[in-house]
């Protein structure tokens, strides 16, 4: 099933809220929940749905970067 | 907000094929196919509670159901989350997050969009089709058939296909709302432009593992 990615909450501006991805790219979403710097969030369409649980995200986040390092994935098959 | 019972049902083959980095949530895929089982409309968030792994994918489906106006989650909008503009972009949101990029990335982004498709052979194991919208056409090769559908499909039927497993009959509906959202993308059709063939008895062993998880799970 879905590989859900958790971003994190950077800052919180008027326009909206600043999140990081686990590679580092930024984006400005909406929010439909209550959000804080340091939280967690899962996003669709530049809207944050759902809070996530910062050891749940903790974990995803780990599998993200030991994929990132897979080079299994890399090839041409 | 109540999730039918038939899309309960499209939850379960979607997900039986749907092949991440993280194996994970054989669990919850069980646990559906039993609430499936037991014939009746369940609420999201009862369902949520019980799954015995977490996942968000349900808060996905909710607000996208809330976003077009639904009162409740049926069939239909199983097919237009996984088929439409929000599952594309969750996709790329994916793979970008995990650093994938050439053919393997675009085998993943196309196979991971529920698409309509001809089919172009059922002979046995032997099952391919053809996406075709707009500037793109795609052979698909090494389909599965997912075993709770009970349709004797026949080549130049038009079916709905997630990875490599063909999970319902499209009706025009669908067909025109899932090409219309996947033409809108730009980023998609380039894929789709860049791979014009792929073959799931090779990529990623896709078949195989499918079916692994199919025999486990039902």
């Amino acid at each position: 099933m879905c590989l859900t990615i958790p971003k994190k909450v950077i800052s919180i501006e008027k326009g909206g809220v600043i999140v990081e991805n686990p590679a580092g790219d930024r984006q400005t979403v909406k929010s439909i929940v209550e959000l804080n710097i340091g939280d967690f969030c899962l996003t669709q369409q530049n809207v944050a749905i759902e809070k996530m649980d910062e050891e749940d995200a903790g974990k995803i986040i780990n599998e993200i970067i030991a994929i990132r390092k897979e080079e299994k994935y890399n090839g041409n098959n | 907000m109540v999730i039918t019972n038939s899309a309960l049902a499209k939850l379960v083959m979607i997900n039986s094929g749907c092949r991440t980095f993280n194996n994970k949530k054989e669990e919850n895929l069980k646990y559906l196919f039993r609430c499936v089982m037991t014939g009746r409309d369940f609420d999201v968030l009862e369902l949520q509670k019980n799954l015995p792994e977490k996942s968000s994918m349900y808060s996905g489906i909710w607000a996208f159901a809330l976003s077009v106006g639904a009162k409740k989650i049926d069939a239909d909008i199983i097919y237009r989350f996984f088929g439409g503009a929000v599952h594309i972009d969750f996709v790329f949101d994916q793979i970008n997050a995990v650093g994938k990029k050439g053919k393997f990335a675009d085998g993943y982004v196309f196979a991971h969009i529920l698409k309509p498709v001809i089919l172009t052979a059922v002979s046995g194991e032997n099952v391919s089709a053809k996406y075709v919208n707009k500037n793109v056409a795609v052979d698909i090769s090494n389909l599965l058939i997912h075993p709770c559908i009970h349709v004797k499909f026949k080549a130049g039927d038009m079916v709905l296909v997630h990875y490599a497993v063909i999970v319902g009959v499209a009706c025009e509906d669908i067909c025109e709302y899932l090409f219309g959202e996947q033409e809108s993308s730009q980023e998609f059709t380039s894929v789709c432009q860049r791979i014009s063939e792929i073959d799931y008895g090779s990529f990623w062993d896709l078949k195989n593992w499918t079916q692994n998880l199919i025999g486990r799970c039902f």
